[in-house]
């Protein structure tokens, strides 16, 4: 069973990406995270098996969160789930081996992610 | 017609920019709601603030629910969505839900609001980056009430003194838009406030898109 990271500063976010992880993943186990400090320790605590993660954040953006992450966990799926579609924040995204989710989300991308780049 | 900031072709340019960008906003904020708002097209215009007061406010001193954040990089300035304060509920109840108790809704309604904002005005301004081939940063959404001229409470504006003709402000880019929510509508729009020192590195990035079309 799955076990989904969600990390955003906005409890809206989380709330509405927490909908649309249930309608696909059911079963998943959803822990949550409102910024990159306390992504860390949730990681620690639990096992994960993908993450998602907003970019903009107080304290340290998603990117540097994803670059900590990709250290201790080299084989975590991880999506970088924005508003900000700016190319350069996209490449810098992929370069970190993340796929690029425009926020919020649709059905069609979130499930590409999680059924199929992280499944 | 040539204004104080920009000519006809590189307002042509802008215009475009924010059309895609606003259509951009839509989709995703559609998204947000399960398509059941509908974010217009707009319009769009370049102005001073004490005429963007006079229009949306009509004389009246109405209130309005804003967010804004602030951006930097290739050009600096601010960012605002602003709508009408007592229709600002009904937007948050189609984003989280009819479903939700009434205590719950208002507890979340201003961080609704800032990821509505936060969306709109990141979709907006990242389109503009990425057409130009500039990047920007963004800051944290922030949520905040004005009434009548106070609309733009981060600005260090005099509107008296523009209305003397003395350009002490910054350029206002204003794109009207109205939000179709089911059979009412919520007309609100989106205020760039961009730093007078930042309009020549605008042109010119606008330029250089220019230059790239062949234009």
């Amino acid at each position: 069973m799955k076990t989904v990271l969600l990390v955003d500063d906005s409890r809206v976010a989380r709330m509405s990406l927490r909908r649309s992880i249930g309608a696909l993943l059911p079963d998943a186990t959803i822990v949550e995270a409102g910024s990159a400090d306390e992504a860390i320790i949730v990681a620690g605590q639990n096992t994960i098996s993908v993450a998602l993660i907003d970019f903009n954040m107080p304290g340290r953006t998603g990117l540097e969160l994803a670059e900590e992450l990709r250290q201790s966990y080299p084989d975590l799926p991880m999506a970088l789930v924005t508003a900000n579609i700016q190319d350069a924040v996209a490449e810098r995204a992929r370069a970190l081996g993340m796929t690029f989710i425009p926020k919020p989300p649709d059905a069609a991308s979130m499930q590409a992610f999680l059924m199929g780049d992280a499944a | 017609m040539t204004d104080a900031f920009f000519t006809d072709v590189q307002r042509d340019a802008l215009t475009e920019m924010m059309n895609l960008g606003v259509g951009r906003a839509a989709s995703a904020f559609s998204k947000l709601v399960g398509d059941e708002v509908l974010l217009s097209v707009p319009n769009i215009s370049l102005t001073t603030v004490s005429d963007a007061v006079a229009q949306f406010t009509g004389g009246e001193s109405r209130a309005f629910a804003g967010v804004m954040e602030s951006f930097d990089g290739f050009i600096d300035g601010t960012a605002a969505l602003l709508f009408p304060g007592e229709r600002s509920l009904e937007l948050v109840r189609a984003v989280i839900g009819e479903d939700m108790p009434a205590d719950e809704i208002s507890d979340l309604e201003e961080e609704t609001l800032a990821e509505i904002g936060n969306i709109i005005l990141n979709n907006c301004l990242a389109t503009v980056a990425n057409a130009l081939r500039k990047r920007i940063h963004t800051s944290l959404p922030e949520t905040y009430r004005a009434t009548g001229d106070a609309m733009f409470p981060f600005l260090d504006a005099n509107p008296r003194a523009e209305a003397n003709g003395l350009v002490t402000t910054p350029m206002l880019l204003l794109v009207q838009i109205d939000f179709s929510l089911r059979e009412r509508d919520i007309g609100g729009f989106l205020a760039f406030l961009i730093d007078l020192k930042s309009t020549e590195a605008f042109r010119s990035a606008i330029d250089e898109y220019l230059a790239e079309l062949g234009v």
